[in-house]
């Protein structure tokens, strides 16, 4: 059924190889700057989807494991001179599996609970955090924020080594999630979102199932929580713990069609860029918020599936009515 | 297996009160009672959906600690739902290889695995379904659905299957194929509970008729004997 086409490889190839040749095509500071958050918001979107999209919980206190990837990095790198770029890189391997263990206990807590019930309990996880962060000043410097030393680097080149390792944690999310689609955690995450009730009555060990999605999601938002707080430089509690960040991730996972493998990346990078940039032109204000209220008001009214359903089924229905040729499936919905 | 002494109450009032049911390798016994005598109920405490307020639910002897319905899976004891529950987004194939019983690493192994893929389509043949096997079970007809349903049991290697009225909304060519399922399984030593409103159907295939009535078993024997039985001409005829 799905197997590697051709077709998906390919995909795979040109959409890495545009976004790698990128920064070296557009070498201004502000396009690859917009181009990072591009590709952060890519990586939290596909992430996010393996427990909101395939197993249906709309986890809303993700956003908290990329504070504290964030806070963990800059932690660790307190009183360091960095004699290279590259190590903090290295750092947030351990501190994403580190994180992804620590959410084991969470998610054996949270997941009692399901649907509506589970959104609003898993965002309270997101503000308690934010004032923990704000409130614990002997590890964090509460609301002054803390920073990472600055790199040895030309100032030219500032934002290249942060796209690149950014865009290698794309590529390892992105396929981890096709893993777990082809593989039978996927179909049984599937099974859960459907009916879970169901899906017990099926032997299918539910708890486990959903504890595997939920930590590995955990785990990648802190790598990107990581490698944001070492991009940025200098962190502060309410913009580690963003109820922005972890709305923005939402929508994009809606927009570009959740449960699908390439939905999220697709939803992220319309809006990430768009949004980047209208925070640089608009400045502070927060009008950028009414826009996006807006956008996803008109996509479950008009998009409920998402961008990636939507154009891969008419697509379908075109080729079909077209000639012979079955009805590859490209997309796993 | 065989449930002791089962109770369940739901605010205060007892769904089931004590009731106590053996079945054994290679028959099948009938569930039957009026609509609200706790069938539906038996069978959840049965398959680890609802936990006991009392008694204890054994397998080969032991009792069960703690059921949970992942748990029965395992013992052989498989179960059907009421009304037909499936996963609309999943083809055919994907619904059964779902149903095969694995060791938990499985999971990180492929969506379906071919043995699996192969012995669902051989379920599938048998059931008349063959053709449909890639398409998702929303696709399917109500009767058809019922009938995936009952092959998921197929999938499990099950020692117990528990119906729930597996006729309701299903044609007489499919209850026919159901049937001779029932009666093939039998000889290969699976047990059947089966809760069944068409009462020729039970009087046919049961060995033994247990006959509830609010909560409690109150008659048992077999099905000459239960259909001649006073009181469950009484608690049929009175509701
Ligand atoms: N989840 C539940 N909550 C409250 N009452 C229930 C629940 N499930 C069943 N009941 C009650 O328990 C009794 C037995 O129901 P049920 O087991 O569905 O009967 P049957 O399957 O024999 O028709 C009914 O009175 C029903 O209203
Ligand atoms: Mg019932």
């Amino acid at each position: 059924m799905r197997q590697v086409t051709g077709w998906g490889a390919g995909r795979a190839v040109v959409v890495f190889g545009t976004l790698l040749a990128l920064p070296f095509i557009f070498s201004q500071d502000w396009v690859v700057d917009i181009a990072f958050f591009g590709l952060m918001y890519a990586v939290l979107a596909v992430a996010w989807n393996l427990i909101g999209g395939y197993a249906g919980y709309i986890w809303l206190g993700f956003i908290t494991f990329f504070g504290l990837g964030a806070y963990a990095l800059t932690i660790s790198f307190q009183h360091v001179v960095l004699t290279s770029v590259w190590s903090p890189f290295l750092v947030i391997i351990p501190i994403g599996l580190g994180l992804a263990a620590l959410s084991i206990p969470v998610a054996l807590l949270l997941l009692r609970v399901r649907g509506a019930t589970f959104a609003v309990v898993s965002l309270a996880v997101l503000f308690l955090a934010e004032i923990c962060a704000s409130n614990w000043t002997t590890i964090t410097n509460g609301a002054e924020g803390m920073g990472m030393p600055t790199p040895p680097i030309a100032a030219s080149l500032f934002s290249r080594p942060f796209y690149l390792a950014m865009l290698c944690l794309l590529a390892v999310v992105l396929l981890f999630s096709w893993y777990v689609l082809r593989s039978r955690l996927g179909l049984m995450l599937f099974a859960i979102r459907a009916d879970e009730e169901r899906a017990r009555g099926l032997g299918v060990p539910t708890t486990t199932i959903k504890v595997v999605a939920f930590a590995a999601s955990c785990g990648f938002a802190a790598m990107a929580g990581g490698i944001w707080a070492y991009y940025v430089g200098f962190i502060f509690p309410i913009f580690a713990f963003s109820a922005n960040t972890m709305f923005a991730t939402v929508m994009m996972v809606y927009l570009g069609g959740r449960g699908t493998l390439w939905g999220p990346l697709v939803g992220a990078l319309l809006v990430a860029p768009a949004q980047e940039y209208l925070a640089y032109t608009l400045g502070n204000s927060q009008l950028y918020l009414i826009a996006y209220a807006a956008v996803f008001l008109l996509v479950i009214r008009f998009l409920p599936r998402g961008i990636v359903p939507t154009v891969h089924d008419s697509w379908v229905r075109r080729r079909a009515r077209g000639a012979v040729g079955g009805s590859e499936r490209l997309v796993s919905t | 297996m065989e449930a002791r002494n089962v109770t369940k109450r739901f605010g205060g009032v007892a769904a089931l009160d004590h009731c106590s049911v053996e079945v054994a390798p290679g028959r099948v016994t009938g569930l039957i009672g009026p609509n609200g005598s706790g069938k539906t109920t038996f069978f959840n405490v049965l398959t680890g959906y609802l936990a006991a307020d009392g008694g204890d639910v054994f397998v080969d002897g032991a009792k069960v600690a703690r059921p949970t319905p992942q748990r029965l899976y395992r013992l052989g004891v498989v179960r059907t739902f009421q009304y037909a529950r499936l996963f609309p987004d999943l083809t055919l194939v994907e619904i059964l290889a779902l149903a095969v019983a694995k060791p938990f690493l499985s999971v990180f192994g492929l969506r379906v695995e071919g043995g699996d893929r192969e012995r669902a389509m051989e379920v599938l043949g048998r059931l008349g379904l063959r053709a449909l096997a890639a398409r998702r079970a929303g696709q399917l007809s109500y009767g058809q659905q019922r009938l995936l349903e009952f092959g998921t049991t197929l999938m499990a290697q099950p020692r117990l299957v528990l119906l729930d009225e597996p006729t309701a909304g299903v044609n007489p060519v499919m209850i026919d194929i159901l049937e001779g399922h029932i009666r093939r399984l039998r000889t290969e030593g699976v047990a059947f509970l089966l809760v069944e409103h068409q009462l020729d159907l039970v009087m046919r295939l049961c060995d033994t008729v247990v006959v509830l009535g609010r909560g409690v078993p109150i008659a048992r024997g077999t099905p000459d004997e239960v259909s001649q039985d006073p009181m469950v001409l009484d608690a049929y005829l009175g509701g």
